[in-house]
């Protein structure tokens, strides 16, 4: 395969593309945050195989490019396979006219066929501090899974966008289309660093104004921010957006692993507070936690957007990916 | 354990203070969340209250430990290891002054019975490879006996021998008997019970003890009256004597009783005495002549009994029969009339037998042997057997050539008399014979020679009485007089208090001397010729001394013991002194007494390692959490 240079392992011998190849193709395959950029690559080659097979799901309802793209519009246009008729009018293309129908009806018919188009794809990145908190970090997750919805998209011709964003959207990459785009990409989500603090709705609020034609919004994010996700997803209506809200979750987000007294610090603000954790205020505490997920999937639900909380030990492929293709991500 | 600074123990108030430092601000364990934002919801009343509880925390155990074992480092402790049956070695010194005949408050028994008994729980006490000296203390201290385990039965004999008869306590002269008993043994304590009555106190302070001593008081307070004086006064001529006593009441409430004065057991006089709380009156008497034994009685019932009577001898000169065989006897018979008690007979040299005398004065004549009893020899004349003469009288040595007493006590006979101008004479050289001492000598010239030859006190005086004019000067019949003193035996003293040693000079012709205490019991005590007597009287009342040369009676006389004394009769409780500083070198050597601060310190210093540890290790979790 024509990546296969990208994945060599650092161990190879191969010197295809020369010293310069080897470390400029490899970098991507590395984490992107400090503690897991010398962990094991975001991705490997057999699973960006098999992550071919798939194709992210859009909506018909999507505006689209029916010059290219595999996504079905809700527009029809003239075909060879043929779904529909409508009468001739001044202008067509005489190739699509149905001649049998034509000598049995007596009428001019044109045949009609569905027509595909790309999407504007935009996976949005939280890159605040709290995603490199956990075990292993969300920030790593999330980096998987950007890299590997772009890699769909450009896969299958659709224009991606990726905007990394803490308290402000950052520098982002693309509109890009194709698979000649992909080592800029994964480089670009490779050397992702860590911001500050989250601003989410603002940033929702200015990609959508950048981009009216809307397209499939995927955010990754662990949703801690202090204003409210539902002013952003205001911006983000449906039907022209389709978004997706990843909701990034760690196990002692959950169960913390910690009692007594103590004094916790807020990795963005660094600001404190004491407090000593026993049974009964864990148990308060888990139960707001509960009540925050529902009422993000609440407001998801309002806003059109589809929640999906995910576990950031869970393994991209073995339990992401399907999780992903059940929420109807990928097909 | 002993702590030799508890002054140290004050660091333990640092506790409370670490207590308070944790209340006030618990330290918590800082944990980095991804954000506040759902830890803010969190309820904060329940915070408020856990606030104000105690922290338990290893943190502050670990505090308090590392500061308590640091307090008691600082104390300075020690352990003593005998606890643990190891060799406990004790002197118990037990004080049998007359006080301790005094009835113990809240015990079935005198001071000295509870001091006994004590005793024995204390000898009962010592481990299998320790021992126990027993000590009395009274006016002399005493090792009753020392022994171990296997010997407490004789201990305890010992102990049921004391009796409380005694006026002060040799507590120094104790503990330096009781050091010495102990030295070298570990674990090694002095107890001295005691009912306080200690007039050596003073002369305990700042005196270092090489071993630990601890006071152990007996007794109580109990109310005291006793008579503290009893003095007679002869006076000269027929004149009546002068009789002085000094009662004194050592009780809380003043007292009125009765003082009776008895003279040879009959009732002189009664009278009425009024005594103040703590106060005393002191009465005088005269008593006609030929008395010999005064006593004087308080009214009883009160702490101690035995003083309140007290007895004073007052026919304490012996009577000299003194023969002087002289030709020319009228200078001498003159000076020795002279002498009080004395009942001189004179006899010619020729006509001299040897008949018995206290004193035999020689002039110008020897006879072949030394006769019993005090010998004093004027002029010897040469080619006698007993004494080496010269036959030539030497010249008189120039009167310039000073006068030389002798060693002492010879010479004491010539301290405050004159004998600067006086001319000897001529003078016959006399050898010395064996342990005769010059007693006088002008130059090379021995004048009064001195000395003891069986049972004979011997004087020599080598010169000539008719030659010079000695017999002129008043120094004569006072040189007689002292040396008819210094020959004879001295007078008994009037009176003794209990425990007193008393040193009697018997005649020197005496070969025993038997003694009959105020209850009957008869002591007979064998001489040594030319050593005095000492005896200490236990028990208070009247002796009899009668003084015997086989079944001869040479003489026979009374003196009085009396108990009452200022400080044996107070029995309030006093202030034991502070037990006297231990020596810096025998701390540790004395005994089996170990320092523990070290190991202390060393286990709070690994108990302060071991915090570091874990406020270390904390710190390292969170920066990695």
């Amino acid at each position: 395969m024509w990546f296969r240079t990208i994945f060599r392992r650092r161990d190879d011998g191969s010197t295809a593309n020369g010293g310069r190849g080897r470390s400029g193709l490899r970098a991507p395959l590395r984490a992107a945050s400090g503690a897991a950029r010398a962990e094991a690559p975001l991705f490997d080659e057999a699973f960006l195989r098999r992550m071919e097979r798939m194709s992210l799901q859009a909506q018909r309802t999507l505006r689209g490019n029916p010059s290219s793209g595999e996504h079905p519009s809700r527009h029809q246009l003239p075909a060879t396979i043929f779904s529909d008729h409508r009468p001739y009018s001044s202008g067509d293309d005489l190739r699509y006219v149905d001649w049998n129908a034509y000598a049995r009806q007596d009428h001019v018919l044109v045949r009609l066929g569905e027509a595909e188009q790309d999407v504007n794809v935009h996976l949005l990145l939280d890159a605040s501090r709290s995603m490199t908190i956990g075990r292993p970090p969300r920030l790593r997750l999330a980096q998987q899974i950007v890299g590997a919805l772009g890699y769909l998209a450009l896969a299958h011709s659709d224009r991606l966008h990726i905007v990394p964003f803490g308290p402000a959207a950052l520098r982002p990459f693309g509109p890009a289309q194709g698979k000649g785009r992909l080592i800029e990409m994964l480089r670009f989500v490779e050397r992702l660093a860590p911001q500050g603090d989250t601003r989410l709705a603002p940033v929702l609020q200015q990609h959508a104004r950048r981009h009216p034609q809307g397209g499939l919004l995927v955010l990754c994010s662990d949703l801690l921010a202090p204003d409210s996700l539902e002013e952003g997803l205001r911006a983000l209506p449906p039907p022209r957006w389709q978004t997706l809200v990843l909701h990034l979750l760690d196990q002692r987000d959950l169960q913390p692993e910690i009692r007594g007294p103590v004094e916790l610090e807020d990795s963005e603000t660094g600001q404190r507070l004491a407090l000593t954790l026993d049974d009964a205020t864990l148990q308060s505490y888990r139960r707001s936690v509960a009540a925050w997920r529902e009422a993000l999937g609440r407001i998801c639900a309002r806003r059109g957007a589809t929640y999906a909380p995910l576990m950031s030990h869970w393994p991209l492929e073995q339990q992401v990916v399907p999780y992903l293709r059940a929420r109807r991500l990928l097909g | 354990m002993t702590l030799l600074a508890p002054l140290g123990l004050l660091a333990l108030l640092t506790l409370p203070v670490i207590l308070i430092l944790h209340m006030l601000r618990e330290r918590r364990r800082r944990v980095v969340v991804p954000s506040l934002l759902l830890w803010q919801l969190m309820p904060r009343r329940q915070e408020a209250q856990r606030r104000r509880r105690l922290p338990l925390t290893l943190l502050l155990f670990l505090h308090l430990l590392a500061a308590a074992l640091l307090a008691l480092a600082l104390a300075r402790p020690q352990w003593s290891f005998g606890f643990f049956g190891g060799e406990r070695h004790l002197a118990i010194i037990i004080d049998t002054s007359t006080s301790m005949a005094a009835p113990a408050g809240g015990f079935a028994g005198s001071r000295l019975d509870a001091a006994r008994a004590r005793a024995r729980e204390l000898i009962a006490g010592v481990g299998p490879r320790g021992s126990a000296t027993v000590i009395s203390a009274s006016s002399s201290a005493h090792v009753l006996d020392a022994a171990g385990t296997d010997g407490a039965d004789r201990l305890i004999a010992a102990l049921d021998g004391l009796v409380a008869a005694g006026t002060g306590t040799d507590l120094r002269g104790a503990l330096t008997l009781a050091e010495a008993a102990l030295q070298g043994r570990p674990s090694a304590r002095i107890l001295v019970l005691t009912d306080g009555a200690l007039p050596t106190a003073e002369d305990l302070v700042g005196r270092p003890a090489p071993v630990a001593v601890e006071w152990l008081p007996v007794g109580g307070p109990a109310d005291n009256r006793a008579i503290v004086a009893l003095a007679a006064r002869p006076r000269p001529g027929n004149a009546p004597v002068q009789v002085y006593a000094r009662a004194v009441n050592y009780g809380a409430a003043p007292l009125r009783t009765v003082l009776r004065l008895y003279g040879d057991d009959e009732l002189l006089d009664t009278r009425p005495v009024d005594l103040q709380p703590n106060g005393e009156a002191e009465l005088t008497w005269a008593v006609p002549r030929g008395i010999s034994m005064l006593r004087a009685e308080l009214d009883g019932a009160d702490g101690l009994p035995a003083d309140d009577s007290a007895a004073v001898s007052l026919a304490q000169t012996r009577p000299i029969r003194a023969l002087l065989v002289s030709a020319q006897p009228a200078a001498l018979e003159r000076a020795l009339r002279a002498v009080p008690g004395l009942e001189l007979r004179i006899e010619d040299p020729v006509a001299y037998a040897g008949a018995a005398a206290d004193l035999t004065i020689f002039d110008g004549y020897l006879p072949d042997r030394w006769p019993a009893g005090a010998v004093l020899v004027v002029r010897p004349p040469a080619g006698a057997g007993l004494l080496t003469v010269s036959p030539q009288a030497r010249e008189p040595t120039p009167e310039a050539a000073a006068l030389r007493p002798g060693p002492s006590p010879a010479a004491e006979l010539f301290e405050g008399v004159s004998l600067s101008s006086v001319q000897f004479g001529p003078v016959r050289d006399v050898t010395p014979p064996d342990g005769f001492v010059i007693a006088l000598s002008r130059g090379e010239q021995p004048l009064v020679l001195r000395g003891r030859a069986g049972a004979s006190e011997i004087a020599i005086w080598t010169f000539d009485l008719g030659q010079g004019n000695l017999t002129t000067r008043l120094a004569f019949p006072l040189l007689v007089a002292r040396t008819v003193r210094d020959l004879t035996p001295p007078p008994l003293p009037a009176a003794a208090l209990v425990g007193e040693t008393v040193s009697l000079e018997p005649d020197s012709r005496a070969t025993e001397v038997e003694l009959a205490a105020p209850d009957g019991r008869v002591e007979v005590v064998a001489l040594t010729p030319g050593q005095p007597l000492s005896l200490a009287f236990d028990r208070p009342g009247v002796y009899t001394l009668a003084e015997r040369a086989g079944n001869q009676t040479l003489y026979t006389g009374q003196f009085a013991v009396n108990a009452g004394a200022p400080v044996e009769s107070n029995l309030a409780p006093r202030d034991l002194p502070a037990p006297p500083p231990r020596t810096p070198d025998a701390q540790g050597a004395g005994d089996e007494q170990r320092a523990l601060w070290p190991w202390l310190a060393a286990f709070a210093l690994a108990v302060m390692l071991l915090e570091w540890l874990y406020v270390h290790g904390r710190r390292r979790a969170l920066a990695e959490g």
